[in-house]
């Protein structure tokens, strides 16, 4: 007696199965291709199995091209088959089907040899981000000058989301900044150079700039929804006698657009 | 002939990263642009700026290749919600995805996958694209795919199977003219009898590509110009329904803009020549977007 036909959803993970097969258990029948002129049809799958990996290869490298350099094409190419075996995409975009790249490389041996990678990568996907956000109506250092000093410490600041933060042990901003240049010609001192990078978008520009520790302090604490006051005890306690200039850093952030509005904090009143 | 149910737009190019300087420095003469969804309907940087600007001046075709309208898989509502605002924002004269399916069990493998022709996957996808259709408010065309594998079990020839998908469903087609001749080449059918298949009245748009012979087979590529046999059936089709809106897709190795219009001039002069009256490109045109429900 002849097999039953299979169903479509057994077709599509025979196929699945074939085309990523570290990471789709095939849990259908055997499916029969037509023979291609003189070849088993199973064996043209070969063509979308490439594909697949292809087109994986050629959208992490668009957006991790600074990590694509460090590497070199072979090794980034191994590193894109790993990280796509351990998180098979699952975003119907292709072009953010790198978005834990970054996780995936905190815990890798890639960062054994080359510790800097992960931030490197989160540098990269901040980039990334950064560049498609959606932009708001920045408020404008005029509008700061009406709040009392007790309003300042007690709001939450809403930054726009174009901007980020990444902190690194690694001058991971020189390394980005000459990713466009041959290997050969990088050379780069990496001993004891941490950088603090704000990314943020200016009109349709990425912007990366580096900040100083304090800033970069009151910055994470901000931009995760903490308060001036929740803030300062650490900044405090991190930067001693020297009160740094928190409404300096304030003014620069509104010129440069990136503070979209502030929301009141609630007093507990009990 | 065509029942002209469908904009006519001419003949256009898609909007491609590497031409986004040169078309807003220069504003270059062109009958419309086909725009990858994707590209553009979760950024709203630069890539969303151009698209609105190139919009401004020219008509826009929206053309998706994540929709997967025959995957197992529930529809992704949150890729439709995209589309949708999408498609509001910048009101495109044809919305358009491909038959196929691109993953299963929520992983996906982001290619245009083969369906089988048979009953069942007719049934499956002609509910989802009336689904479709329904949210976004307006009528789809979708595309026949190039493939490199065929199904035993399928029981209708593929020309067969897109024509009743669109007659059942009341969608379009998106005939890509060289993916019928890939196809015709790798399986081993005559081009032309596929495109005797096709009911006139259900085409809405034409593509027109570039393919590389591999070893044994034909694959699709985007990456070089179209070849006297296509458009030796690009003329066959245009004798048949008359002029349809016609896109050449150029991906890879994508040269500079002004060859890539002339790929287009080619078409239209073609067009021109076997249906009469003169196409003209144009910077200016404002026709009304896509066909509603
Ligand atoms: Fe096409």
């Amino acid at each position: 007696m002849d097999a039953p036909e299979p169903s479509l959803r057994d077709v599509q993970r025979w196929i699945g199965a074939h085309i990523q097969p570290e990471t789709t258990v095939s849990t259908a029948g055997d499916v029969r291709l037509n023979p291609q002129r003189n070849i088993p049809g199973i064996s043209r799958l070969s063509v979308y199995a490439h594909g697949y990996q292809a087109r994986l290869r050629q959208a992490l490298a668009e957006v991790y091209e600074s990590v694509h350099q460090v590497l070199g094409t072979g090794a980034f190419s191994e590193l894109v088959d790993s990280y796509a075996r351990r998180f098979p995409s699952r975003d119907y975009n292709l072009n953010f089907s790198g978005r834990h790249l970054p996780e995936f490389l905190v815990n890798s041996l890639w960062v054994q040899r080359l510790p800097f990678l992960a931030d490197l990568a989160q540098l990269e996907w901040q980039v990334c981000q950064a560049f498609h956000a959606i932009s708001y109506p920045p408020i404008t250092p005029a509008s700061l000058h009406g709040q009392s000093f007790e309003d300042w410490h007690r709001v939450r600041f809403i930054f726009q989301p174009s901007v980020s933060l990444v902190r690194s042990a690694w001058p991971i901003l020189d390394i980005w900044e000459v990713r466009h240049r041959p290997r050969s010609e990088v050379n780069i001192d990496l001993v004891e150079r941490p950088h603090n990078v704000v990314v943020s978008r200016s009109e349709l520009q990425v912007r990366c700039q580096l900040v100083n520790l304090p800033q970069a302090i009151l910055l994470e604490a901000l931009l995760a929804g903490q308060t001036l006051d929740e803030t300062c005890e650490r900044l405090s306690g991190d930067c001693g006698e020297n009160l740094p200039p928190i409404y300096e850093w304030f003014f620069q952030w509104t010129q440069q657009g990136w503070i979209v509005r502030w929301e009141q904090t609630h007093v507990d009143s009990s | 002939m065509n029942a002209q149910r469908w904009p006519q737009l001419g003949c256009g190019v898609g909007l491609r990263t590497e031409h986004y300087d040169s078309i807003i420095q220069q504003w270059p003469a062109m009958d419309w642009f086909e725009a990858i969804s994707e590209n553009f309907m979760d950024s709203w940087g630069r890539p969303r700026h151009i698209l609105e600007q190139v919009r401004q001046r020219y008509p826009v075709a929206l053309h998706g290749v994540s929709l997967s309208i025959g995957s197992v898989d529930p529809l992704d509502e949150r890729y439709l919600k995209h589309l949708k605002a999408l498609v509001e924002q910048i009101e495109p004269i044809i919305v358009s995805d491909h038959l196929c399916w691109s993953g299963v069990d929520g992983k996906n493998l982001h290619d245009l996958l083969p369906l089988p022709f048979t009953e069942e996957a007719i049934r499956h996808v002609v509910s989802r694209i009336q689904q479709v259709q329904e949210f976004l408010g307006c009528r789809i065309l979708l595309e026949n795919v190039s493939t490199y594998v065929t199904y035993a079990h399928s029981t209708l020839p593929e020309w067969e199977f897109l024509a009743t998908v669109a007659q059942r469903s009341g969608c379009g087609i998106l005939l890509d003219i060289n993916n019928v001749y890939v196809n015709a080449f790798n399986h081993q059918f005559d081009p032309y009898e596929y495109l005797r298949g096709i009911p006139s009245e259900r085409v809405g748009q034409f593509h027109l590509a570039g393919h590389t012979p591999m070893d044994g087979y034909l694959f699709d590529t985007h990456s070089r110009p179209v070849i006297d046999a296509v458009w030796d059936l690009y003329r066959e089709a245009l004798r048949k329904w008359g002029a349809i809106s016609t896109l050449i897709e150029w991906d890879e190795d994508v040269p500079p803009f002004p060859q890539l219009a002339e790929e287009a001039q080619k078409a239209r002069a073609i067009s021109n020549q076997i249906c009469g009256g003169a196409q003209t490109s144009s910077t200016a045109r404002h026709p009304s977007s896509a066909a509603r429900l």
